[in-house]
């Protein structure tokens, strides 16, 4: 019995020195990538022209990774093949912990999954620096439209035409998601609008009964009476609609459920920062932390809190596991139908 | 009413805020004269320096560097054919045929006063329309988008009256341009010879850079001299006469503005066509005995006096909705939204000064611009007497650096050369380039709406049910069967104007 005891005790005492000795050795790499990153140059691609929301995403961070990271961030616009082309250079880009950028899970995931033309990039292998903001979904109709409430729609005959842009765009997945998700024959999905505030015009003018966006896209035009929110992409209630029901709330099972939650958490982990795949765990430890430093700088969510964008840090690690729990399960009839198109 | 519209110029006349104006003209000026560098673009970078400023200051000054970006643009397109942004493009067509026949000063001059009295007709047409502003949003569908754009294609024939053959020929060639990239309604992609760079079709900046700008100096290299022909400016050079002329001109600069506005109002068709209608509705009716693309002002007139009357536009729905009727009013809306006023019903009831300080500043932005520039034209146009051999290279430079910067792309460069090549051959054996950009520009918004409005409405029956689409088609119609008239009225029995065919822009 002693022996056992005695036994368990080194046990202990053995695997507590193991624990200390590879915390000692982290705090040394942490510091070795930290003189690694003093005056090298980061570069941050955007996978758009300047000017959009990523562009400013990426240059509002400029002066906090500075700070925090000592080196220099240099922004750079890779725009082409509706985004392709910057996200496939992120991934390309050599492991040396020098390239980051931002993206958005929606879109990405779903051409992914299809194995869409010209894709090089695979989610499930990029380092996840973090998640910036969430951007939950919405689906809306217009003001005239007969449909008070989500089951009104449900329980509708006739055609109901929603807007969409391009067929890679994340309305037209969004669209496609409240047909197949909830087995709605006379959706039909109407292509080729310019963007996403086109489609909430379309909607408006009654070209169309309803369309799938952001919510904060929408919140403007629901505030002042335009538009008729029915049911939101998100795991919980959202703050700013706490009245509008969520998709799961409608109780869909099977595939149908995988199709919803797919959707809900390309909108739940809507844009992250990732970095080459393959980068030393000291460098992407030593990423994670300044980058979660500069998130939390006050300074910083008053900027963007001034300039209308949302910062909502979750830690890389989540993006990974939800991702991870989204390739798991794949929404089969939804790929199937994106498949016709992509 | 009155009242706000005499408080929202009182809030831009008020000490700082004038400064502000001031300091955001010259900036937004300086950066459109470099090409590649537009209206959203300058918004991006100024915003930071924002930050530290007071809520309407920091609006007086974007919203004015926004306003006169396309201002500055206008000058190299003339002075080089290196337009500033796609929007500068149709100034290119008549603006440097202008300089080389040694009238730079007065195609300046009057793009100058043209781009003034345009955007101070949007800004008050703007003013006007605030009470009907949100039924007028949402009475423009894709139908009406679709009878707009095809209207553009019929000036093809205005464009192309004598030899219509070579400028037909022409504006197909653009139209099959504009089919290259992944089209929006099934997403299929066409003509992209497995390139991604191809996905996003051919882009207006470097295509017209190649066209114009290379075209343009390869040819000044082969012929030898300088810009202006003669190596000297000539008597009618003067911006003064340029500017008297806008005012002669006052009723086309209006119907031109009034095409701005509209296109300005409609978000999603795109700021480029704005110009390019006005330009073609220029050619339409045009007296002056040049033929259009040899240097005829009103081909400089019309496009800018549309292109700053379109900003005027672009705000209507960015304030009644709080949607964006042009890339640079995106980064705008941020802006109002970051001094804390949110676009929709409050903008138009509680704040309607602000609404209206709005207004002034873009009529004011304009005019400044205007007077700022007119100081340095008589310098700049100097630039035409050099040498071809001495400044050829330079521009060829600064064209290839615009090309780069419209979206940072190699690719973008390399459409620029190609694009110069088959711009160089055009011009060698006299195919219309005007024809080919308005074919490029319109396709694909033609095929886009066309299939919209169709599944939309589920046949071509809205040709008829729809008021708005109806008058448009009617129009249409009268457009293409006007030059007979034309003929038929005129004194000779011959089109004055167009009788030797178009082999302009050589």
């Amino acid at each position: 019995m002693k022996k056992i005891i005695v036994c368990i005790l080194c046990l202990c005492l053995f695997i507590s020195f193991c624990l200390f000795a590879v915390a000692a050795v982290k705090e040394g790499d942490l510091k070795e990538a930290a003189r690694f990153y003093r005056g090298k140059v980061i570069t941050s691609i955007v996978p758009t022209k300047p000017g959009g929301s990523y562009d400013i995403y990426a240059r509002l961070l400029i002066p906090f990774l500075e700070k925090y990271t000592g080196a220099k961030v240099v922004v750079k616009n890779i725009s082409g093949g509706g985004g392709t082309m910057g996200i496939n250079a992120m991934y390309r880009a050599k492991p040396d912990g020098l390239t980051i950028g931002n993206l958005m899970i929606a879109g990405t995931s779903h051409a992914q999954m299809v194995g869409a033309e010209g894709i090089d990039y695979d989610l499930l292998k990029f380092t996840y620096l973090c998640r910036l903001t969430d951007d939950p979904q919405v689906f809306v109709v217009g003001k005239n439209t007969p449909y008070r409430n989500f089951s009104d729609l449900l329980k509708a005959k006739e055609k109901i035409k929603l807007a969409s842009t391009g067929t890679s765009g994340a309305t037209y997945i969004g669209a496609l998601t409240i047909k197949l998700g909830f087995d709605l024959a006379n959706v039909d999905v109407i292509t080729g609008y310019q963007g996403g505030q086109d489609c909430n015009l379309a909607v408006m003018r009654g070209d169309v009964v309803g369309m799938v966006g952001s919510v904060s896209g929408r919140l403007r035009n629901i505030k002042d009476g335009d538009l008729r929110p029915l049911v939101v992409f998100a795991s919980k209630r959202v703050p700013d609609l706490p009245e509008v029901p969520t998709v799961f709330e409608f109780g869909a099972r099977g595939d149908k459920l995988n199709i919803l939650k797919a959707f809900t958490i390309t909108s739940d982990y809507a844009r992250v920062f990732v970095a080459t795949p393959g980068i030393p765990a000291e460098k992407v430890e030593f990423l994670r932390i300044t980058v979660q430093k500069s998130m939390q700088d006050p300074k910083l969510l008053e900027f963007a809190k001034k300039q209308g964008y949302e910062i909502n840090y979750l830690p890389g690690k989540e993006v990974e596991k939800a991702i991870k729990e989204m390739f798991a399960n794949p929404p089969k009839a939804l790929i199937a139908e994106l498949k016709k198109v992509m | 009413m009155v009242d706000a519209l005499f408080a929202g110029l009182m809030i831009v006349l008020s000490w700082p805020t004038i400064a502000y104006m001031i300091v955001g003209v010259i900036i937004g000026l300086f950066l459109g004269v470099l090409p590649g560098i537009g209206g959203p673009v300058i918004l991006a970078l100024l915003l930071p320096f924002a930050f530290t400023m007071g809520k309407v200051e920091a609006l007086t000054f974007l919203l004015s560097a926004h306003a006169v970006g396309v201002t500055g643009g206008s000058v190299t397109a003339i002075l080089f054919g290196v337009p500033g942004t796609g929007t500068n493009a149709a100034t290119v067509l008549d603006g440097y045929p202008l300089a080389r026949k040694g009238e730079a000063g007065r195609a300046i001059g009057a793009a100058l006063a043209a781009s003034a009295v345009g955007g101070v007709i949007g800004a008050f047409t703007l003013a006007a329309l605030i009470p009907v502003l949100r039924p007028l949003v949402l009475s423009f569908s894709p139908a009406e988008f679709l009878m707009l754009s095809v209207m553009g294609l019929t000036f093809l024939t205005a464009l192309s009256e004598g030899n219509s053959l070579k400028a037909a020929i022409s504006g197909l060639l653009g139209l099959l341009f504009s089919f290259v990239g992944e089209e929006t309604i099934m997403g299929t992609k066409r003509f992209t010879f497995g390139q991604m760079y191809l996905w996003d079709g051919v882009k207006l900046v470097p295509a017209v850079v190649g066209l114009f700008a290379v075209a343009e100096m390869v040819a000044l290299l082969a012929e030898g001299g300088a810009i202006a022909r003669n190596g000297s400016i000539s008597w009618r050079g003067g911006p003064v006469s340029g500017i008297l002329e806008v005012f002669k001109k006052w009723f086309l600069v209006l119907r031109c503005s009034i095409i701005g506005i509209v296109v300005g109002i409609v978000p999603g068709l795109g700021g480029d066509v704005a110009c390019f209608l006005a330009y073609g509705h220029g050619a339409q009716t045009t007296r002056e005995k040049e033929k259009f693309g040899e240097g005829n002002i009103d081909g400089v007139i019309a496009p800018e006096s549309a292109n700053n009357a379109k900003e005027g536009g672009a705000l209507v729905p960015t304030i009644g909705f709080g949607i964006p009727g042009s890339a640079g009013m995106a980064v705008l809306l941020g802006a109002l939204m970051m001094i804390g006023l949110t676009p929709g019903k409050e903008l138009l009831q509680s704040n309607l000064d602000i609404t209206f300080s709005l207004v002034w500043m873009v009529a004011l932005a304009n005019i400044l611009a205007a007077l700022f520039m007119l100081i340095v034209t008589p310098s700049l146009a100097k630039l035409t007497v050099i040498d071809g051999s001495i400044l050829a290279p330079g521009v060829l430079v600064v064209a290839f650096i615009g090309a780069y910067l419209s979206s940072e792309s190699l690719g973008d460069v390399l459409c620029a050369l190609l694009i110069g090549m088959l711009g160089y051959g055009m011009k060698r054996y006299g195919y219309s380039r005007a024809t080919f950009v308005l074919g490029l520009v319109l396709g694909k918004i033609v095929e886009q709406n066309l299939f919209l409005s169709l599944r939309i409405y589920e046949g071509p029956g809205f040709l008829i049910s729809r008021r708005i689409t109806f008058v448009l088609f009617v129009l249409c119609i009268l457009i293409l069967l006007f030059p007979l008239f034309r003929r038929r009225f005129s004194p000779d029995g011959t089109n004055k104007n167009h009788s030797e065919g178009n082999d302009n822009l050589r």
